[in-house]
């Protein structure tokens, strides 16, 4: 499945015109980093192509058709079955248990949950957290919550991957471990991964640079 | 999401979020508590007073011959029981004072009242048969006074030496009680009545049973007509369960609005407080519809708890207090409780739908 953005703008109220008519294809499989200076709208830019933001002009792509200007429903449902987000704060559910946080994407596409447990434990052990299954997110690290956020990104099998500032939070073995992860996914199994960062080190991991 | 899903995590968010759901809870059971100890009287009440309009002695239409004119008779009764919302009719003599015939003139003594036609309707039999012209029954009460074991013997008018052969006892219908205290005789079909009792279907009727059974009767000379309707008492009943309806209904939107607005203020402080929550749920998929299911749900559920906790407790503290509330009344409080809870939830369900989950997951 392809993304990309073709003739791109984008404006919150009466403020600043961000992305200059941007016109890219983001490649399957290669792990892709927006970046520029603050303000140039790196987070916008993956929240427009999560279909969470509408562009004042321009679209946005998936699989050479437009994608944010369906109706709401039709792009919630894009958005539980073809992308997965990574927060940078990970962002899971305190009162949850891990593999409960991890296994929320998958009632969102319409899965049935006990469904999709194995698959969930399948990931945990792919990112060596099957021991925490059962734990809080309070009981674990920022490096292992955010492997779980990639996890929980991961669960529904998205062709899509996008990662806001994955790494902002971490220390360098750590932001490692994510981006290991991250690649992992990309390149095994051919997933568009988009990564917002103004992280130097995370540019020297990646396949693609999107400079805005 | 799928239905089965969206329910088991309206309910793990029920319980995640315990004290907004406690509130909720505490608001719907306050506002089922109040409900029923307060318009549930009134219903109660209204129901009493419907029941006790609705008893024959309530509906009872009394036409007295004072001047002896003799216009209750065989014939007129028959036309007055065909007129219809005439439950019954019964036509009765002046009484008379009778003694137990085998102790003779200085014997007990119990009133007579002389009846045309049948006993039935006025009086209920409960030993022996029904009496046939000539023939006597004597109210269940009386037998003792009367030094009687068993309705059986006869009953001797003193003035006239006229003998009643005692054939049973009964216990007086409503609209009759006043006879427990003797016997009735059944008349001669010849016979003229004083007094004539009717008990007519529907109190709110009896204006136009009244009109319909004067017009029968046409007494010569109405100055020396009795009649005591229920017309008046009708009226009276209408204009008090209108009254209390409408007190009921007041008091009722009032508790249910203020409940409302409380569930409506809970569950909008909810969504505000956890709004990263629903944000980050926004953002993975959920579709707008399925969260405001999601937030109603979880109002309904403890909405559902507090309703029922609630009407325990309304249960309680009328009964404590002597009120029967009515059952169906009781269900539509706890029904109604819940859905203008769940109603109550919807706009802040909307709030939260709608907002920008991209500005509630990038304000710290």
């Amino acid at each position: 499945m392809t993304l990309a953005v073709d003739s791109l703008r984008f404006r919150y109220g009466k403020g600043e015109e961000l992305f200059d008519g941007l016109t890219h294809a983001f490649t399957p499989g290669a792990v892709t980093a927006l970046t520029g200076p603050s303000g140039r709208g790196k987070s916008t830019l993956l929240y427009v192509l999560g279909l969470l933001l509408t562009p004042s002009s321009g679209s946005v792509l998936i699989d050479g058709r437009e994608a944010s200007r369906l109706r709401d429903g039709a792009r919630s449902g894009l958005r539980a079955s073809t992308i997965g987000f990574v927060f940078q704060d990970s962002e899971l559910d305190p009162h949850r248990t891990v593999i409960d946080s991890v296994l929320e994407p998958a009632l969102y596409a319409g899965h049935r949950k006990r469904a999709m447990v194995g698959r969930a434990r399948e990931l945990l052990t792919e990112f060596g957290l099957e021991h925490r299954a059962d734990h809080r997110p309070g009981q674990v690290s920022g490096g292992q919550a955010q492997r779980l956020a990639i996890c929980r990104a991961l669960l529904n099998d998205p062709p899509i991957v996008l990662a806001d500032e994955p790494t902002g939070n971490l220390d360098r073995g750590n932001a490692e471990l994510v981006l290991d992860a991250l690649c992992g996914a990309a390149r095994a199994r051919d997933h568009t991964v988009v990564i917002a960062t103004h992280d130097p080190y995370v540019l020297t991991r990646v396949d693609e640079v999107v400079e805005l | 999401m799928r239905l089965s899903e969206l329910v088991r995590e309206s309910w793990a968010m029920t319980w995640f979020s315990r004290i907004p759901s406690a509130l909720i809870m505490v608001v719907v059971a306050a506002m089922c508590v109040t409900t029923l100890v307060t318009v549930g009287s009134s219903a109660g009440a209204v129901a009493s007073v419907t029941q006790r309009l609705e008893e024959a002695g309530a509906r009872r239409l009394v036409v007295g011959d004072g001047g002896r004119q003799g216009f209750i008779n065989g014939r007129t009764l028959g036309e007055v029981r065909a007129v219809s919302g005439v439950q019954s009719a019964h036509a009765l003599g002046l009484p008379f004072d009778a003694v137990n015939g085998v102790f003779g003139a200085g014997g007990p003594s119990v009133p007579v009242w002389p009846v045309l036609g049948e006993t039935s309707g006025m009086a209920r039999l409960v030993r022996g048969r029904a009496p046939l012209p000539g023939e006597a029954i004597v109210s269940i009460t009386r037998l003792n006074a009367l030094r009687l074991q068993e309705p059986a013997g006869y009953l001797v008018n003193p003035d006239t030496q006229q003998q009643y052969a005692i054939v049973g006892a009964f216990v007086p219908e409503p609209g009759f009680e006043d006879t427990s205290a003797g016997a009735l005789a059944v008349a001669p079909p010849d016979a003229i009545a004083q007094e004539l009792r009717i008990i007519v279907d529907d109190i709110t009727r009896a204006p136009v049973t009244v009109k319909a059974v004067m017009g029968i009767l046409s007494p010569a000379d109405p100055s020396t007509v009795r009649v005591e309707s229920p017309t008046a008492l009708a009226q009276t009943a209408r204009d008090l369960h209108a009254q209390l309806v409408r007190q009921g209904r007041s008091l009722l939107f009032m508790i249910l609005g203020a409940g409302g607005f409380f569930v409506a203020a809970v569950v909008l402080a909810d969504v505000l407080v956890r709004r990263r929550d629903l944000g980050r749920r926004r953002t993975l998929g959920i579709s707008r519809l399925d969260l405001i299911a999601l937030v109603v749900l979880r109002a309904l559920w403890t909405a559902a708890l507090g309703a029922a906790l609630g009407v325990a407790l309304g249960w309680w503290l009328t009964s404590r207090q002597g009120v029967s509330v009515p059952a169906d009344f009781t269900v539509a409080a706890a029904v109604l409780g819940t859905l203008i809870a769940a109603m109550a939830s919807m706009p802040p369900a909307v709030f939260a739908a709608t907002r920008d989950p991209v500005a509630v997951m990038r304000t710290p």
